[in-house]
């Protein structure tokens, strides 16, 4: 018999990797990750079939203990054949105010989980090298300055970098691309949503307005299906127009 | 378990140029297979007439010379009102132009700029009246190359046609967006087409192997280009603007 195919997503107990899990999760078994079970549990709850599916507490910022994570969970009759990582730290604070837990739990979050997630996912003992498919959930940070995004900026710079790296080593046997969202609405940008100047701001830089989850799903689920199966190595900007506005 | 297709275009209407052959031909059948009514424009009237029966909704094709700029606003306008507004195109007609700098060609590469370029914009300023597009909302899809981002000696008119493509997206993106007319482009890698084949004849066995080994997935086939193209016409892609979407197998990460 075939093993059971999962996709991985990280940070899945609310914003972007909550919603674009329970949608995924229509055709695809989960397996979702994040800090706090009985959260993961209610998500769980939420996708379809329910029983399909399954839970992975871990946290990013420890990260000594992913790979051990995954291993424990990991059966030989699973094969984990995709993965989302769309946990993400932001802490948006001027560089002079910078602590280096901060900066480390950046990296940690955003950047250093992604390498071992997929050393772990490409090894024989572990996964049966079964994985073929990665989308990492970036940042327009990655591409544009602003104002305190600092250490959020390098870390997405550093996810696209490895996944362009990444891309042309693991090639043709898995394929890694990188959307890079504007701001949606989300727990972890809800301190700029809840900003009436933000808010006014982002009106006037987002040529088509601000964005809904909805939208970065859609470009995860094209980047996960066979439609997609000669594009890797790139960056995917949804983002209403926002990063080629000059006048912004 | 069914679900409808997330890039379900039923009930929309697109005009795909350079529909007789190669990525425009599969635009076309992919377009048609999720439901969209069909414009197809290309100068090759008999292969149009054949994508033209591979389609399977409605399709009107034209035969047409986007040399001839000023037909190009006046024959959409026409086709808006004979079958109605239209909610998007793909400008996938393009030629190719091999030459080193010192045998360039004025009137060779006008004929490129015109085809590629030209074309684009003024198709972009037909899509623009209200006539054609009924108003507002509307998606516009520009096939570029990788050639418009990466060096490739004896490409130099090619690749200015198409880096050309790169800055009227970014520019009608933003122009636009108050009407919701959004504006992207497709760089593919090398696809097995026939424009491929028709500068094939200048080489070898050894530039195909080197071809395939610059794109890290091999070469890629025109039905992949055409998803791309689909996916930025539907409104999955409803807060995609400006972008410039490379469908390349790899080759410009390496």
């Amino acid at each position: 018999m075939e093993n059971k195919k999962y996709i991985l997503v990280t940070g899945a107990s609310s914003g972007i990797g909550c919603e674009i899990a329970v949608k995924l999760s229509a055709e695809h078994n989960i397996i979702l990750a994040g800090r706090n079970e009985e959260t993961l549990l209610a998500v769980k709850q939420q996708c379809s079939r329910p029983a399909e599916h399954l839970v992975l507490v871990v946290d990013l910022n420890k990260i000594d203990a992913v790979t051990d994570a995954l291993q424990e969970l990991i059966e030989a009759d699973m094969d984990v054949s995709g993965f989302v990582h769309c946990a993400g730290y932001l802490k948006m604070l001027p560089l002079k105010s910078i602590s280096t837990a901060q900066l480390l739990e950046t990296m940690n979050v955003n950047f250093n989980s992604a390498v071992l997630i997929i050393k772990a996912l490409i090894s024989k003992k572990i996964n049966r090298g079964s994985l073929q498919n990665v989308v990492f959930i970036s940042s327009t940070a990655s591409i544009m300055g602003a104002k305190a995004f600092n250490v959020y900026s390098g870390s997405k710079g550093a996810v696209d970098a490895l996944m362009r790296s990444l891309a042309v080593e693991l090639a043709p046997a898995v394929r890694l691309n990188s959307v890079l969202p504007g701001a949606v609405a989300t727990k972890m940008t809800e301190h700029m949503f809840n900003d009436e100047a933000v808010l006014a701001r982002m009106a006037k830089d987002y040529p088509l307005g601000t964005g809904e989850v909805n939208d970065i799903f859609e470009m995860v689920n094209f980047l996960l299906s066979d439609k997609s199966k000669w594009i890797t190595g790139q960056q995917f900007v949804v983002d209403g127009g926002r990063s080629i506005n000059i006048s912004a | 378990m069914p679900q409808t297709h997330p890039f379900d275009l039923t009930g929309k209407r697109f005009l795909v140029t350079g529909a007789a052959s190669g990525i425009g031909k599969a635009t076309a059948i992919a377009l048609s297979a999720l439901g969209a009514e069909l414009i197809l424009w290309d100068i090759n009237e008999a292969a149009l007439k054949a994508t033209a029966s591979s389609c399977m909704k409605a399709v009107h094709t034209l035969a047409i010379d986007l040399k001839n700029t000023p037909g190009i606003r006046e024959t959409l306008l026409n086709a808006a009102a004979e079958y109605g507004p239209v909610n998007g195109l793909v400008h996938a007609a393009g030629i190719p132009y091999i030459s080193p700098l010192k045998s360039l060609s004025e009137n060779k590469y006008m004929e490129v700029l015109q085809i590629n370029t030209i074309a684009a914009l003024e198709l972009a300023k037909a899509f623009n009246q209200k006539k054609v597009s009924g108003g507002a909302n509307g998606s516009i899809v520009f096939i570029s190359s990788v050639y418009a981002l990466v060096g490739s000696a004896a490409n130099t008119a090619y690749a200015m046609s198409k880096a050309a493509l790169h800055g009227i997206t970014k520019s009608l993106a933003i122009e636009l967006s108050p009407k919701n007319i959004r504006v992207n482009c497709v760089a593919p890698g090398f696809v097995k087409t026939t424009m491929k084949a028709n500068t094939d004849q200048l080489f070898n066995e050894e530039r195909d192997e080197l071809l395939e080994s610059l794109h890290p997935l091999g070469l890629g086939a025109p039905e992949d280009v055409a998803y791309a193209c689909a996916y930025l016409l539907s409104d999955a892609a409803k807060w995609i603007t400006g972008s410039i979407m490379n469908v390349d197998g790899g080759f410009t990460a390496k």
